[in-house]
């Protein structure tokens, strides 16, 4: 939802100014003047109070004051209304306004090998500093289009639709009808993103596609769920293939369209997750209970695989940010779960769900193997800000590659992971479906081998 | 080599939905004087043990033994194409080692062609379980019984003793019971060597009982403490048993 926005703050008031008379490094970094920034703060914002020195969000560090930095650094190598770079490649679709969104291509204004800036299967492992800077680097132009009728946005999409098919970084020169506005957001929340300004024209290096992705788009009688399979196959990465997705570059003919970059996400995790569980439910079940653990980004995951037919929970706890209480009650507890059959309905945990499960499919179909899967989510203060559903996909990812820990019972298995979280197994198993299911339910099998 | 034909599909087609909630892929034993399918589901918490003769249909034809493994709800939605008043073909295309069911009317033939899986080497031993109480019911207020415990819960507990069989529920929305005195009309027979209470998950229970109570007038529940339940729905020609395993510990 967009925050409703109830309290402008001129510049010259702002606590920014205050922020650099405390800490002469930050006021140099920041080279601060009264008009470069314009500072908006949502209602009731804590931000304002705070001013980044009282770290009244409970966070360890003052995820504005992290996100300032890179876009101040960005703005002030933004001159004119000329941004020449070299675009990962990157584009974005918006999703306010559906059907009618705002799409267009992203660039850095700098040269070179740019891929990283938009590529988070090579993000593991850095930073959030770094990661907010990957992101906030990126200038957006935007331009209007029917998600059904892109061809009425003419070159402009034409354009974005390369770029997002591009194998490679493509340098790019976007002219801009106005300058970005800088507005920046008081808010600890809000995903890190760079300047935005609509387009008015843009020219694009010599591109060559991916092939793989060229050829599902000159398929236009092949669906779009099974165009993504095809294209995961064949070994492009899980986010390229959301990116082609997003511009509407697969499907039946007349099905195509735009798709919101962020629901185009979910919607290809959700694609190759299914497709992978299909395979998995034919394989035999492991034979032990295994622990997978990854800690990454101030997301401590645990995943557990319990011998059974395919199912899937999934858990997220988030520390309530003011007091640091793991047995308060007012920890923020969600999970979403599936049988063998499947769900008809959208997570109410969001995006993160279908991204776990793709991470753990794809670990189970590589193995061969069945298995009923929790994967527990503890989110700490240190995680500063959302960074985007890849941080649970890459996250559970990683715990997939280490080595599992074996327990012959659930009950070892529950009690390695009940010591790694920080909250107690009874909350998890009290909000749970499945897994006080697995606590209770007896299996036929049980009974068989008793009896011969 | 295997054929049968129908004339009327409901009865069969019945059974099958009723295998259906339980079984995903089903491996049938085709014996030349009657079909079997002994199944659990995925998860194995409940089993099926089905078997329907050969006087069932109107023709029946099988030489030696076949194994046909098939995806049941696939099969249903073949089954489901078939209109009451088509005469019923199903047989094993030995060529293609494919299931045909062809449906006619008249002059009028449709007809559908349906792969078999493997068949999976998962041999499932019939379960020997001594049960300690016996209770006979009319299938319908069984269900009703069950469907009262769906509104509160996700866990059903049912009690048979010397006076009674008793079905009861608890949750946070309140809770339901069903109890027939040894009396009861719907209460057909009631045999207890011991008291015996066991819990199941209401929505396996659910199913079955629903998908069942179709096909069966009179069924007649096995229990003992802690134990699976063993659910017999009396047919009029063949077997339709299922268990299902209790929850310890709700």
């Amino acid at each position: 939802m967009p925050k409703k926005i109830a309290r402008r703050i001129k510049a010259r008031d702002v606590w920014v100014r205050e922020l650099a008379l405390d800490d002469p490094r930050l006021a140099q970094e920041l080279d601060y003047t009264r008009d470069y920034l314009r500072v908006k703060a949502p209602e009731g914002s804590l931000c304002v109070v705070c001013k980044g020195s009282k770290l009244l969000c409970g966070k360890p560090r003052c995820p504005v004051i992290t996100r300032l930095l890179s876009t101040v650094r960005l703005w002030r190598r933004v001159k004119g209304l000329n941004i020449e770079g070299t675009s990962p490649p990157s584009v974005f679709v918006g999703r306010f306004g559906y059907p009618y969104v705002y799409a267009g291509p992203l660039t850095p204004p700098t040269y070179g090998d740019t891929s990283i800036l938009d590529e988070p299967e090579r993000w593991f492992g850095r930073s959030i500093e770094e990661i907010i800077d990957f992101r906030s680097q990126l200038i957006r132009g935007t331009f209007k289009v029917h998600v059904k009728r892109p061809e009425k946005a003419g070159r402009l999409m034409e354009r974005t639709l390369e770029l997002a098919l591009s194998e490679n970084y493509v340098e790019t020169e976007m002219e801009l009808r106005k300058r970005p506005r800088k507005n920046f957001y008081l808010d600890g929340e809000v995903q890190p993103i760079g300047p935005t300004a609509p387009l008015k024209d843009v020219e694009i290096g010599y591109v060559r596609w991916d092939h793989r992705m060229e050829r599902a788009y000159y398929d236009d009688d092949l669906k779009a769920a099974e165009a993504v399979r095809m294209i995961y196959e064949r070994g492009v990465p899980v986010t390229k293939i959301q990116r082609a997705f997003s511009v509407g570059a697969f499907g039946l003919k007349r099905n195509r369209r735009l798709v919101p970059t962020r629901w185009s996400i979910t919607a290809v995790d959700s694609i190759l997750s299914l497709d992978l569980i299909k395979r998995v439910k034919r394989c035999p079940w492991i034979n032990e209970f295994e622990v997978y653990e990854s800690d990454y980004l101030g997301n401590r995951f645990e995943v557990l695989l319990v011998p059974d037919a395919w199912s899937y929970e999934a858990f997220e706890a988030w520390y309530p940010r003011t007091l640091w209480n793991p047995d308060a009650e007012d920890i923020a507890l969600i999970t979403d779960w599936e049988g063998y059959g499947g769900r008809w309905r959208y997570a109410s945990m969001g995006g993160c769900y279908y991204a776990g499960r793709l991470a753990v499919a794809e670990h189970l179909a590589e193995r061969r193997r069945q298995a009923r899967v929790f994967i527990f989510r503890e989110a700490y203060p240190d995680y500063l800000l959302p960074v985007g559903v890849w941080q649970v996909r890459e996250n559970v990812r990683n715990a997939m590659r280490q080595r599992p820990l074996k327990f012959n019972t659930l009950e070892e298995a529950l009690e390695r992971i009940s010591r790694r979280l920080t909250i107690g197994l009874k909350h998890w198993v009290g909000a749970s479906t499945l897994l006080r299911e697995t606590l209770t339910q007896r299996k036929m099998t049980d009974f068989l081998r008793r009896k011969g | 080599m295997f054929e049968l034909e129908l004339s009327k599909i409901d009865a069969f087609r019945n059974l099958v939905k009723a295998l259906s909630v339980i079984v995903e892929e089903g491996c049938f034993t085709l014996g030349e004087e009657q079909m079997r399918l002994l199944a659990m589901d995925p998860s194995h918490v409940a089993m099926v043990d089905f078997e329907l003769p050969r006087e069932a249909f109107d023709k029946y034809l099988c030489e030696g033994e076949e194994r046909l493994s098939l995806n049941i709800s696939e099969f249903l939605k073949f089954l489901d194409r078939i209109q009451r008043d088509e005469y019923v073909r199903i047989w094993l295309d030995e060529e293609t080692r494919k299931l045909v069911i062809e449906c006619s009317r008249g002059g009028h033939v449709r007809q559908f062609m349906m792969p078999l899986l493997e068949p999976s080497e998962e041999e499932v031993p019939s379960p020997k379980i001594f049960f300690k109480a016996h209770a006979r019911v009319l299938t319908q207020s069984l269900r009703r019984a069950v469907r009262d415990a769906a509104l509160v819960s996700e866990h059903v507990k049912v009690e048979i003793t010397p006076e009674e069989l008793k079905i009861s529920a608890e949750g946070d929305m309140g809770s339901s019971m069903a109890r027939w005195d040894k009396t009861a009309e719907d209460l057909l027979e009631l045999k207890v060597e011991e008291n015996a209470v066991a819990t199941f998950t209401l929505s396996y229970l659910q199913d079955i009982v629903n998908a069942a109570s179709v096909s069966s007038e009179v069924a007649s529940l096995e229990l003992s403490s802690d134990m699976p339940i063993k659910l017999d729905f009396e047919l009029p020609q063949g077997r339709l048993i299922y268990y299902l395993a209790p929850c310890i510990g709700v």
